[in-house]
């Protein structure tokens, strides 16, 4: 038996990943070293973070925009900080998470963004991919590399702690 | 609990704060290594086939199914109808080895590449069911392995679980596959049937169409055990 199966090409999705890549690499590889403070490590976050862009090009309805940029620089964070609890493991002090990630001054924020900028990263991340750019819980267990399970309770750990958080802060 | 329109707002919010904070000067300097602009060219000339590589793995384990359903319907009798559905799950990386029925013991004929595009020497030689898996390896490649098997049984077939371009190609005359994974990391297959069907042969490397071809063509037999059974059809590999 014989499948023959003619690719189909669309130049368009070509041309989406070549713009993000042009727009946004530099930025990325930023993003990165600032948490990495290493070129390498960074580069590899960069790649490690086209990687998650390119599976995920249905994703990125204008290639360069503020929603697309935000969505990026989410990855690539993402990818950093993966690699650095990789070389930062200790095998008996947790990681400490505060210090990891780009700083976003809560006061910059009101409201309820406030709290969110107060979350710890990942939980920051698993708020962001699921409400802001439309991942589902397969697609965060996936990039996460958990199982759908525990990607579903650990979303729902950070509704949980921004809820806390609004509470603290008087925000119904 | 917080609603989830809610949360959409605040992470929209969030993420604006997080762009202010971000300085668009900071981020002109670096020069990317070669290394990295090597992966990222591969990741680039892949990333437009990786699309509609679910809706082709879709469309091609229908068609495998269907032509295997259609082969098993055609089959009469209760008990060998049964037997169709009595798969032996073979995982090999990525390829699944279906063997339709109990595997045979003696495979009527074994096989070896004899051309390698370098200094390429046979590692191991394992039986695999109905057949046999040869590695090959040489110093600083990747290997090469080829497998074969007797189709002793008509719906015996190889499967991929994993997305790929197929291309249609010819091996000594005979139609053959070439697959391109979705994953660029993963090394290219050739697939082909032996004249009239009786071995499936299949080579996995990290290589060109035209090298994958030139293995495959390089194909001998090292050793004939049909005496074994003389009813066997003549080899036609």
């Amino acid at each position: 038996m014989l499948v023959y199966l003619q690719m189909i090409e669309t130049p368009q999705q070509q041309s989406a990943f070549e713009e993000i890549y042009l727009a946004y690499r530099a930025l990325m590889f930023h993003v990165a070293n600032n948490i990495l403070q290493n070129d390498e490590d960074a580069e590899d976050a960069v790649h490690n973070a086209f990687i998650v862009i390119a599976e995920n090009m249905e994703k990125i309805e204008t290639p360069v925009c503020p929603k697309t940029r935000g969505y990026i620089v989410t990855i690539v964070e993402s990818k950093a900080i993966d690699i650095y609890r990789k070389k930062n493991q200790h095998p008996h002090l947790p990681l400490c998470e505060e210090v990891v990630g780009i700083a976003v001054d809560p006061t910059a924020c009101d409201g309820i963004a406030r709290c969110f900028a107060r979350l710890p990263v990942k939980d920051r991340h698993i708020l962001l991919l699921k409400y802001r750019y439309g991942y589902t819980n397969r697609e965060l267990a996936h990039l996460l590399q958990l199982s759908e399970a525990n990607a579903i309770k650990r979303a729902q750990r950070a509704k949980e702690k921004l809820a806390q958080l609004c509470k603290e802060e008087g925000i119904r | 609990m917080m609603n989830d329109e809610l949360i959409t707002l605040a992470a929209t919010e969030y993420e604006n704060a997080l762009l202010s904070a971000l300085s668009e000067t900071e981020w002109e300097t670096h020069n990317f290594s070669t290394k990295f602009e090597e992966k990222m060219e591969k990741l680039r000339k892949n990333v437009h086939r990786k699309r509609d590589f679910a809706a082709l793995k879709r469309v091609a384990i229908i068609a495998l199914i269907s032509a295997l359903l259609a082969g098993s319907l055609a089959l009469t009798n209760p008990t060998v109808r049964a037997s169709v559905y009595g798969w032996l799950k073979t995982h090999f990386e990525s390829v699944f080895i279906y063997i339709d029925g109990k595997p045979s013991q003696n495979v009527p004929w074994e096989y070896e590449i004899t051309w390698f595009p370098d200094d390429y020497t046979l590692a191991s030689q394992e039986p695999a069911p109905d057949g046999h898996t040869l590695v090959y390896t040489c110093a600083g490649k990747p290997d090469i392995v080829f497998t074969y098997f007797y189709k002793s049984q008509q719906g015996s077939q190889i499967m991929f679980d994993e997305p790929a371009l197929i291309k249609n190609v010819t091996v000594s005359e005979l139609p053959a596959e070439i697959y391109i994974f979705a994953d660029p990391e993963k090394p290219k297959a050739i697939l082909w049937n032996t004249r009239w069907a009786v071995y499936q042969f299949l080579i996995t490397a990290d290589a060109d169409e035209e090298t994958l071809i030139e293995l495959a063509e390089s194909i001998v037999m090292t050793k004939d055990n049909t005496h074994k059974n003389p009813t066997l059809p003549p080899d036609a590999g």
